[in-house]
């Protein structure tokens, strides 16, 4: 080996070290930084810490729990979203909000409408504890526990009707030509239907199908519904979704699918991107003539029904405008028993468009008139009966 | 030739190679050594800190993917607290929408936690707005000496301009609106970021773009800030010779202002002395006990407890130019706090009559603590009683004589300072 050849490869290997060490310490730098910025960053929440202890050694008079303050505390950050579906319903509250998406309550399991002359029908669900006391299907109702019901709202008489497993109700009933007679009635825990139907008195030929919300059963009862109504040879069908403030997404689809042969139903935007929900092909009521009776409170997966049936010109709504709420709300269960409702995305109707914050714009506007018959129904069969 | 040159240049490039490769492998080794000398950390210092077992896992329910696991909880309360991260890391994951930063998620959640106390007046304040309620607690700021108030319409407005101050000194008036400091628009700010634009040390120059009522063209004004004391205290000698003084707020210069005004009304040799406390929201408690001691000779002036019962006597001492001097004290449902420990001493300790109407009735007393990023916490740490030992809170101080204000109020009109007066004279 040459001198020259040694001195260069003296200053390679010098060159290497040098360059090794820069480097190195280049990294392990680089590498402290970026964690000093993260920790500053995860560092943040420590002033709610303070506040918390500082509340523990200072403040007059009980503190709540940490539990307590928890909840105080998330509720306070979910606030900072400015969103008012992104909630958390703490355990009891979500007990009762999941028993109603389950649909269970306590009553005596009788669906009720007034007639033409403003009496008040009922009809049980089979195997409840009307049917089993002896209601019949058209029994009218008089009196409940003694005070005559004619002059009261049907919300009024569900509420009057209701109350815990194992209370009585003491219902007057006709039945002419029977004379008015009284059912003593033990009331157990009802799995509410989210469907009614019944063949309309002014005329037969029209169906008559109420969904109130959206559970997990929902699809399989329209279907029974809908299935029964047309072995009564019903032509026409009136589709209620007034006072249906929503529920669950996929049993809303599934059920806009029934009125419609294929295609699209909605669009779900999500932050990762958009989701097109379809129907079925060859719905079981895809050609029946159908109107859709739409109010103020008709929400959410109702609106989405209501605005597919709509924009794929399936019939027009009837009745007020409706909620306008575009936004999909996904429900959690945490380890403490509480639920969780977090936005995660909104949708969109068929064409793509969101639903307007005035809702969904009836094709036939109507108001309720001061009179115990229903308006919107009554106008719904007119348009059957008359075409407009 | 050509071949040796060929050489060196693989050379070269070899020798170039390698360097990089020591470089990439220097800086990842680096990067990887630093990291591995963190975890190290982080790992030790819960389990030294920890008496307490790790938590088990909640039973029941959807499990979710944890995209940042949060270290095992160190307290109970911090046990309690890993409900917020389970819905924070939903959210985080699921929100349609923008997520907020943590700071407005932090103080979002510190406002919720402080709502379950149920106490109005335990409160959390953001740093901006509680560097501008210290600065004016103190009872002087560095600005141009104005008090404003934020329009409907977004734009602040001049309500009055302090007395020898920048503001009286330069062009601007009352009414004027504020539309951009030094250039930047301060339409639709809160009042405090907006006056926080304004404020800045003394001796500097803002320019404040000023839309006048009834004047077409928006203008400049220039103004060079200074060091303004915020005037809490009006006096003056009424007729019959009767002194009056008005106390607008207990910051910490409330005591000496109101014994410099006293000063000069002394001098005047008055029948008897006003105090005004109505509208008056209280403030410092030591200013409150200070300014109750002008009046008062020997005794107590309040008592505080806290929640465990223990208690501290405020008390009063002999030897101020106005302990004997006929007395009223004029009170209303906007005199609270401060304004109720000194009306209260006074009543419970018969130097003079309340007059005019029901007090507001907060007898708690809050501790203000700056927190770590600059913001500040108020806790109310104990309950304040009269010298006769009477809970006020929720109550008020009834007066002894009562002057509610008619409906209307013609301009001008003032009947508790009249009845007050002519108390004073007549001595009922």
């Amino acid at each position: 080996m040459t001198a020259s050849k040694r001195n260069t490869a003296y200053i390679v290997a010098i060159a290497t070290a040098l360059v090794f060490v820069t480097f190195f310490t280049l990294g392990a730098t680089t590498q402290f930084i970026l964690h000093q910025i993260d920790s500053r960053q995860s560092q943040r929440p420590e002033v709610f810490w303070e506040a918390w202890e500082l509340l523990e050694q200072e403040f007059y008079g009980s503190i709540p729990s940490a539990q307590e303050r928890t909840y105080g505390a998330i509720r306070g950050a979910l606030a900072v979203l400015d969103d008012p579906y992104t909630i958390l319903l703490e355990p009891q509250t979500g007990e009762v909000e999941r028993n109603r998406l389950t649909g269970a309550y306590g009553g005596i399991g009788v669906d009720l409408w007034r007639n033409s002359d403003g009496a008040v029908v009922l009809s049980p669900f089979p195997a409840s504890p009307a049917e089993t006391a002896g209601v019949r299907t058209g029994d009218v109702l008089l009196e409940i526990d003694g005070l005559p019901v004619d002059t009261r709202t049907l919300d009024d008489i569900r509420v009057q009707l209701r109350g815990p497993a194992g209370s009585t109700v003491t219902a007057t009933l006709s039945r002419p030509p029977t004379p008015p007679f009284q059912l003593v009635i033990a009331r157990a825990e009802i799995l509410l239907p989210s469907v009614t139907y019944r063949t309309l008195d002014r005329d037969p030929a029209i169906g008559y199908l109420h969904i109130t919300t959206f559970t997990e059963r929902t699809p399989r009862e329209t279907e029974q519904a809908l299935q029964s109504l047309l072995d009564s040879q019903v032509e026409q069908l009136v589709l209620d979704l007034r006072g249906n403030g929503g529920g669950l997404i996929q049993p809303a689809v599934s059920v806009a699918g029934l009125f419609l042969d294929g295609g699209v139903v909605m669009h779900e935007v999500q932050r990762e991107g958009q989701q097109t929900l379809h129907a079925s092909d060859g719905g079981l009521a895809a050609d029946l003539p159908l109107l859709v009776l739409v109010d103020r409170s008709t929400a959410s997966a109702a609106e989405i029904v209501a605005g597919a049936l709509q924009a794929r010109q399936r019939g027009p709504l009837i009745g007020q405008p409706t909620y306008g709420k575009g936004s999909v709300q996904r429900v959690y269960t945490l380890s403490d028993g509480s639920a969780l409702h977090v936005t995660a995305a909104i949708w969109l109707l068929p064409g793509q468009e969101p639903i307007a914050d005035s809702g969904l714009t009836p094709d036939i506007p109507v108001v309720q008139e001061d009179t115990l018959l229903d308006t919107a129904l009554e106008r719904a069969i007119d348009y059957f009966q008359t075409g407009e | 030739m050509e071949n040796r040159t060929t050489t060196i240049v693989v050379r070269v490039l070899l020798v170039a190679a390698l360097l990089a490769c020591t470089a990439t492998a220097a800086f990842i080794a680096g990067i990887g050594v630093s990291r591995l000398a963190e975890t190290g950390e982080t790992n030790i210092l819960p389990t030294t800190v920890s008496p307490v077992p790790q938590p088990t896992a909640g039973d029941g329910g959807p499990v979710y993917p944890d995209p940042n696991p949060t270290p095992p909880p160190t307290s109970p309360d911090e046990e309690a607290f890993q409900l917020f991260w389970e819905v924070w890391d939903i959210v985080q994951q699921e929100y349609y929408g923008e997520v907020p930063d943590m700071q407005a998620v932090t103080y979002g959640a510190i406002r919720g936690m402080l709502e379950t106390l149920d106490d109005e007046y335990t409160s959390f304040i953001e740093p901006e707005i509680a560097s501008i309620l210290n600065e004016d607690a103190s009872g002087s700021f560095e600005g141009i000496g104005a008090f404003v108030r934020m329009r409907d319409d977004g734009k602040l407005e001049i309500v009055s301009i302090i007395p020898n101050s920048p503001a009286e000194a330069s062009e601007l008036r009352d009414n004027d609106r504020v539309l951009a400091v030094d250039g930047q628009s301060i339409v639709g700010l809160g009042i405090y970021e907006a006056i926080a634009f304004i404020r800045g040390p003394a001796g500097t120059d803002v320019v404040l773009l000023i839309e006048r009522p009834g004047t077409e063209e928006h203008f400049e004004v220039t103004i060079t800030r200074a060091r303004v004391q915020i005037p809490l205290v009006e006096a003056e000698i009424l007729e019959g010779n009767i002194a009056y003084v008005r106390l607008t707020e207990f910051s910490s210069t409330a005591t000496a202002q109101l014994e410099e005004a006293l000063e000069g009304l002394m001098a005047q040799r008055p029948a008897g002395i006003i105090l005004d406390l109505r509208n008056n929201p209280g403030g410092w408690l030591n200013e409150a006990v200070s300014v109750a001691d002008l009046f008062l000779d020997d005794g107590i002036v309040l008592i505080e407890r806290v929640s465990d019962g223990r208690e501290e006597i405020f008390e009063s001492h002999d030897g101020d130019m106005l302990e004997d001097i006929p007395l009223v004290v004029l009170v209303n449902g906007g005199s609270a706090s401060a304004s109720e420990i000194v009306a209260g001493a006074i009543q419970d300790r018969g130097r003079a009559a309340l007059i005019g109407e029901q007090t507001f009735g907060k007898g708690s007393v809050q501790r203000p603590h700056r927190l770590s990023d600059g913001s500040e916490l108020r806790v109310t740490i104990a309950r304040w009683f009269t010298p006769n030992d009477v809970a006020i809170h929720g109550q008020g101080l009834t007066p002894d004589i009562e002057v509610p204000l008619p409906e209307e109020l013609e301009a001008g009109q003032d009947p508790q300072l009249e009845r007050a007066i002519e108390y004073l004279l007549s001595g009922e």
